[in-house]
Order: structure tokens, then C-alpha cells, then sequence
């Protein structure tokens, strides 16, 4: 067979290359694809996902708990995505009865949904977030492997895991020494007129 | 209803799996109690410093959660052992 005859059979009537056998591309060194984009449809969602982390999210409500006197919650709800957790609340003081609970000890709250990260320091902050409400702004905060909230003010501004409150039973969020006291709360626990609403809303870092 | 748990050094995580409510439980109540001091800066009543207290599980389950599942709450009593209290309030005063 003449060299004419072989190269015609890969040549069909419209002087396109055919016939010519799939090349071996099984030792093709990937660094030669210098250029060009490989389509999607060329990938599978394996190639992709196999480089990625499992991502943990969850969605729901939560209840932010007083340390002492009582809320009501007009609404909460909660999102983690990852190990990083969002909370917001909004609710109102339930008429509590003061003075019974009048005093100075330090306010916190409980129930954050997820477990704060565990820096291995007890004095370490993982989030911050704002408590707005009848006395103004004032900040929220979540220390290390905990599920306690603490509020203070943006006055004294000390160690995060100072525990200083003022030591007057003055009420008002706006008196309060660094941490809020009990009595603080009062003018956001004791009313429960429709002008007496809170806004809550904390960020913060969890472990895997 | 069911529940999920995440158990924690010190404290534990519950979620209600029907509605995804969810609340993290701490060991032990842990409050503070600071000096009262007067305006001259004189202390007129020491404070007890930091004041602990066992949380009653009923009245936090109910609190939370609108109801009380024993098994939830045999689960949050098993975990929260004596010396794992003990442990989180020596943790909690060297803040």
C-alpha cells in the first residue's frame, strides 16, 4: 500500500480527518494544560466536595435565661454555620417583682444554644454582640467553654472575665459598673409596657 | 420528644430534634457576689465573692424546653457528676 493510500483512509469526502484512533492520553503530564477552561460538565460534584470540610449548620430557637427575675420572648432563633454560632432575641421584661431580686450580684445570662470554643482559658472571649433597650446600647459577651452570656456596659471597660458590678442597687443598664448588676436589669425586667422591649443579638466561635 | 446531646466539659448541649429548639446547660449555677461599697469608696458589706448553687434540672427543663423528659434529664444528672461540678467551679473561680 502506497504512503497516498494510508493517509486517505483517515480522510473522509469532505477533506476532514476521520478514522483517526482516540489518542492515549493515560501519561498526559497535567501541568501541560496551561490555558483554557474545563467545563463544568467535564467535573464531577466528587472532584469538587472531596476537597472541601463538612460544614456543620443547624437552625432553630433558643431561650435566653435571666440570671435573675424572667423574660418574655416575642422571638429568638439561632444559626451555626460552621464553628461560628449567630443568636438574636427579641422579648420584654414580664413585670418581675423587685426588690426581691434588687441587689448587686453580677447578671448574666444562660442558655446559649452550642458550647462556646474551649481556648483552654477560662478568661478568653469567643464572641460580642449588643443587648439593645430602654437604657440604651450595651454589650454582650461569651467567654470561653461556656454557655453563660454576660452583659456590661461600655463604662469601666475591665478584663473580660472581671467580674465588677457597681456597687450601688441603682437601677438602669446605664448605671451599671463594667458588668450589669441585678438591680441594673430592673428597668428592663421589671416593666412589661409595650415601649420596654429588648434587642439581643451575640456572635459567636464553637468548636467542631 | 427526642433529644440530641452534646456533651461538653463542663457543660452540655440539648436540641429537641422536632423543632430544633435548643439550650446549652451549664453544671452548676455559679453566681458573684461583689463588696457594697459606699460613696467614699469604703467598704461597708463584704460580698460572698462567688456563690454556687446546683441547678434543679425540673425547673430549667421546664423553663426551657415547656416540659420535662426524664430521660433528658437522667442524661443531664449522669453527666453533671459530683466531681465534674467541683471541677467546673474551680474552673469558673480562676476566672
Amino acid at each position: 500500500m502506497t504512503r497516498a493510500r494510508e493517509i486517505a483512509k483517515f480522510v473522509n469526502a469532505s477533506a476532514r480527518l476521520t478514522n483517526v484512533p482516540t489518542p492515549d492520553l493515560s501519561n498526559l503530564n497535567a501541568s501541560n494544560l496551561t490555558s483554557g477552561t474545563i467545563p463544568n460538565a467535564r467535573i464531577s460534584s466528587g472532584s469538587v466536595t472531596q476537597h472541601v470540610s463538612a460544614t456543620t449548620q443547624a437552625t432553630g430557637t433558643w431561650t435566653p435565661v435571666p440570671s435573675a427575675g424572667a423574660l418574655t420572648v416575642q422571638s429568638s432563633r439561632y444559626i451555626r454555620v460552621g464553628r461560628i454560632v449567630s443568636l438574636q432575641a427579641w422579648g420584654r421584661g414580664n413585670g418581675e417583682t423587685y426588690p426581691s431580686n434588687f441587689n448587686t450580684n453580677r447578671f448574666y445570662f444562660t442558655g446559649a444554644p452550642i458550647t462556646s470554643m474551649n481556648t483552654g482559658n477560662s478568661s478568653h472571649c469567643v464572641g460580642f454582640g449588643h443587648f439593645m433597650d430602654r437604657d440604651g446600647m450595651h454589650q454582650l459577651w461569651i467567654l470561653s467553654n461556656s454557655t453563660e452570656i454576660r452583659i456590661g456596659r461600655n463604662a469601666q471597660i475591665r478584663a473580660a472575665d472581671n467580674n465588677h458590678t457597681s456597687s450601688s442597687t441603682s437601677s438602669g443598664g446605664h448605671n451599671a459598673e463594667f458588668n450589669w448588676n441585678n438591680a441594673n436589669a430592673n428597668s428592663v425586667l421589671h416593666p412589661n409596657d409595650t415601649t420596654a422591649h429588648f434587642a439581643f443579638h451575640l456572635n459567636y466561635y464553637v468548636d467542631n | 420528644m427526642s433529644y440530641i446531646t452534646t456533651k461538653h466539659q463542663y457543660s452540655i448541649d440539648v436540641m429537641r430534634t422536632t423543632d430544633n429548639h435548643a439550650c446549652g446547660f451549664m453544671a452548676k449555677k455559679m453566681d458573684f457576689e461583689g463588696d457594697l461599697i459606699d460613696s467614699s469608696g469604703n467598704v461597708i458589706k463584704a460580698g460572698a465573692g462567688w456563690i454556687e448553687s446546683d441547678y434543679n434540672w425540673d425547673t430549667e427543663l421546664q423553663r426551657v424546653f415547656g416540659e420535662v423528659n426524664t430521660d433528658l434529664k437522667t442524661e443531664i444528672e449522669n453527666h453533671f457528676t459530683d466531681s465534674r461540678k467541683a471541677a467546673y467551679a474551680t474552673y469558673r473561680k480562676g476566672e
